[in-house]
């Protein structure tokens, strides 16, 4: 009796899960909804539409210092207003936009994917949500402030943050704004691994979760990690603007690369706290367009797993210049960070290696991901070289380089999501030929912004400079800068117009318009409170899938696999004739599987899921019978 | 449950080893604590969810098993309230304590109160339901 015969030929009614007793709701309308929900799909939405206007927000100082920065000798913005100007434009990015639109996606996404009704634990989760907002809006304050906002760029150096470099408010509210950012980040770390530890569907185990899903699980681990070395450090800094220690003054023998050990060990994993999730959706959406499922699940994962488990132990690469951190340690540690972020790479690519690859909106926005996060990736490679970090520390060269890898490989791949999920978020689905105009401004304005840094950067523009001579030679990359961040501001018009237009007068849907493989795309759009009428019966790690092609399942791999082959061989055995009723078309797929579950024996490597798992799926099922 | 304490274990001696190397080859005090403090977080994660692990007499849950059925899953999950107003006043008493460390102890008044009390609205809300 293998599993795959079980599967029912249609839909049918799996017995409600229930929930325990559900408080009666008062019946909130408008505000009092807003503000009283406790469901995981309206603070997911919170999260994102919160963290989307802060990316605005963040993006138009960016448009003013690539204002400042266009002419030599530029007076545009005065001197203290363009440091107040970058310190906040990289701490929202970093602190309150992309970390918490990763948790916004995970806090829709991650409950349906896993098949739970909620969070683990809703009102905490409401409450992380009121402190992001915090945040956000006690961030923004500080430009009120008497002595402006903080100037001291978003990693804060020490002792340029003490108070008699730094005094006023304005500085203390940027410690309490990201401190509740990362309180609120805490939160979600611990509500998400509870959600994805005790909250699964029966029938999905660990590694039948989307890669999604074990992406932002992944990131939870970071985030316990690396969280709670940040809210010390700000207590420390706190403490020495306000309570008379010295942690950080050098002048009393304080040391102020304690802050750099303390931050960047945060700051490093926080930098694949900003990437991982973003993985996560490209996964899933190159999957879905491949009508493949992932090429080498298993291994995909082990990658997740290993990104973040030496993320750990790359921090002072940030550091090399100080002259103060061990250089073989780390620089070991950062190239090895290379090669499973590879892996990732092949595994994309081999996803879309003779899959039936639709270009629509999402997968347009991905397959900009791969191109630009590669080029980041590399340039991330050339800095883990000491000798060269020592020329290009501090220069442009790292602007572009994190640029590449923040916009060009998380933002890309989050609007990629948003194109992706908006269906599911909303029931209607943005129009395709505004997205795609999106994509190519976008594209076009991404690189013609960011590209010519590298060069700046190689002619010796240092980051964070206010002006510059018209002597030095940067006045024309300079120029073409401005001109691509003017054309990637731009990009938000089409975009904006778009979900503006959909919400107005889109059409609905139905729960499925990319036919989707994970779970999410079994239930209603917008999901029903609870999320759940039915669930399909889970097999494989894409079960939705399995429900509406039954004649082209996905093969299931590692030591299930073999279980099943062994029964189908004791049944064929047994004169039962199970064998030849496996899936649909009559030889091919029974023998494909079977032959490469037997051949690959024994092991639980990653590479034995994707032996028996890929080759069997994408020879079978796709080359003619996608509908 | 068999996952679930293998990753947390895998984390935790993942950071042990790494902190070992650094602390030979560096000697250098405030990574190696770091490192150890994060080895011991996930030490303990996974000593409880041994535990849990244990105590349920290693009888797999319906999510562990390969062939599990939606309807092993039926009954009692979890409490999920659907509306509370809890959350939000225990935020705006945590603003309230943050905003105090930046303009001045009157405002932590104002952040207690509120804290402590959305605090027992919380704690309480799920008996009286």
């Amino acid at each position: 009796m293998t599993l795959l015969e079980e599967r029912p030929p249609e839909r049918y009614e799996a017995p409600e899960r229930r929930l325990t007793e559900v408080i009666p709701a008062p019946k909130n309308k408008g505000i009092l909804a807003y503000l009283t929900s406790t469901d995981h799909k309206q603070i997911g939405i919170n999260y994102m539409v919160t963290s989307f206007t802060m990316f605005l927000i963040a993006g138009a100082m960016a448009i003013l210092m690539r204002v400042q920065l266009a002419v030599p000798n530029n007076n545009f913005v005065s001197l203290t207003t363009y440091n107040e100007l970058f310190t906040i434009h990289g701490t929202i990015m970093l602190f309150l936009f992309l970390g918490p639109f990763a948790f916004g996606t995970a806090n829709y996404l991650v409950p349906i994917q896993v098949g739970a009704p909620d969070m683990a634990f809703p009102r905490f989760n409401a409450f992380s949500y009121w402190l992001f907002l915090g945040g956000c809006i006690t961030l923004l304050s500080s430009f009120l402030t008497s002595s402006g906002a903080a100037q001291w760029g978003w990693f804060a150096y020490a002792p340029l943050t003490e108070w008699i470099h730094s005094p006023g408010p304005g500085g203390d509210l940027w410690i309490v704004g990201v401190a509740l950012a990362a309180f609120s980040s805490m939160f979600t770390g611990i509500n998400l691994i509870t959600t994805v530890f005790c909250l699964r569907a029966p029938g999905m185990v660990m590694f039948r979760m989307p890669i999604f899903t074990w992406n932002q699980l992944v990131t939870a681990f970071l985030v316990l990690l690396a969280f709670p070395v940040l809210s010390a450090d700000l207590a420390l800094l706190w403490a020495d603007r306000h309570l008379g220690t010295n942690f950080f003054n050098p002048a009393r023998g304080g040391q102020p690369i304690l802050w750099q050990d303390l931050f960047w060990f945060f700051g490093h994993p926080e930098v694949y706290i900003l990437a991982l999730p973003f993985f996560g959706m490209a996964t899933e959406i190159i999957s879905t367009f491949s009508r493949k499922p992932v090429f080498g699940y298993k291994g995909m994962v082990f990658a997740t797993l290993s990104i973040g488990g030496l993320s750990m132990g790359v921090w002072a690469h940030h550091m090399y210049t100080t002259g103060a951190v061990l250089l073989p340690f780390f620089t070991i540690m950062t190239l090895l960070i290379s090669v499973p972020t590879g892996i990732k790479f092949f595994n994309w690519i081999g996803t879309m290696f003779r899959g039936s690859v639709r270009l629509d909106s999402p997968m347009l926005f991905c397959l900009g991901f791969l191109v630009c996060f590669l080029l980041g990736g590399f340039t991330g490679i050339m800095l883990a070289l000491p000798p060269l970090d020592f020329q290009l520390h501090d220069t442009y060269f790292v602007v572009a380089h994190f640029h590449y890898v923040l916009f060009g490989g998380s933002v890309f791949a989050a609007f990629g999501a948003i194109h992706y999920w908006f269906p599911k978020f909303t029931g209607k689905k943005l129009d395709e030929r505004l997205a795609k105009i999106t994509f190519v401004i976008m594209f076009i304005g991404f690189n013609l912004c960011f590209f010519p840094q590298h060069d700046l950067g190689l002619r010796g523009m240092q980051r964070r400079i206010a002006t510059y001579p018209s002597s030095a030679g940067w006045s024309f990359l300079n120029m073409i800068s401005s001109i691509g961040a003017f054309i990637l501001a731009f990009s938000m018009l089409p975009f904006l117009i778009n979900v503006w237009e959909t919400l107005r007068k889109g059409k609905k849907v139905g729960p499925n318009p990319w036919d989707g493989m994970t779970l999410e795309w079994v239930t209603e759009s917008p999901p029903i409170p609870h999320n759940f009428e039915f669930i399909p019966p889970i097999r494989s790690e894409r079960p939705v899938w399995d429900l509406n092609h039954p004649d082209h399942p996905t093969l299931p791999h590692g030591k299930h696999a073999r279980e099943m082959a062994r029964e189908r061989r004791e049944a064929a055995m047994a004169g039962v004739g199970a064998g030849g009723a496996l899936g649909g078309s009559a030889t091919g797929p029974a023998t494909d599987g079977d032959g490469h579950v037997n051949g690959h024996g024994n092991g639980d490597s990653p590479g034995d899921g994707n032996g028996s798992n890929t080759p069997g799926d994408g020879g079978d099922g796709f080359g003619g019978g996608s509908p | 449950m068999r996952g679930e304490w293998f990753l947390a274990l895998c984390t935790s001696s993942f950071l042990l080893v790494v902190a070992l190397i650094y602390w030979v080859w560096s000697g250098e005090v405030s990574g190696t604590v770091m490192l150890v403090f994060g080895c011991l977080a996930y030490g303990l994660m996974f000593l409880f969810m041994l535990t849990v692990f244990f105590r349920r007499k290693r009888i797999p849950r319906p999510e562990d098993k390969h062939d599990g059925t939606i309807e092993e899953g039926a009954g009692e999950i979890a409490f999920f309230p659907s509306n509370s107003m809890w959350p939000v006043a225990m935020g705006l008493g945590a603003v309230g304590l943050a905003l105090g460390l930046a303009f001045g102890k009157w405002f932590w008044v104002i952040g207690a109160i509120l804290m402590f009390g959305a605090l027992i609205g919380f704690a309480t809300e799920a008996e009286s339901r």
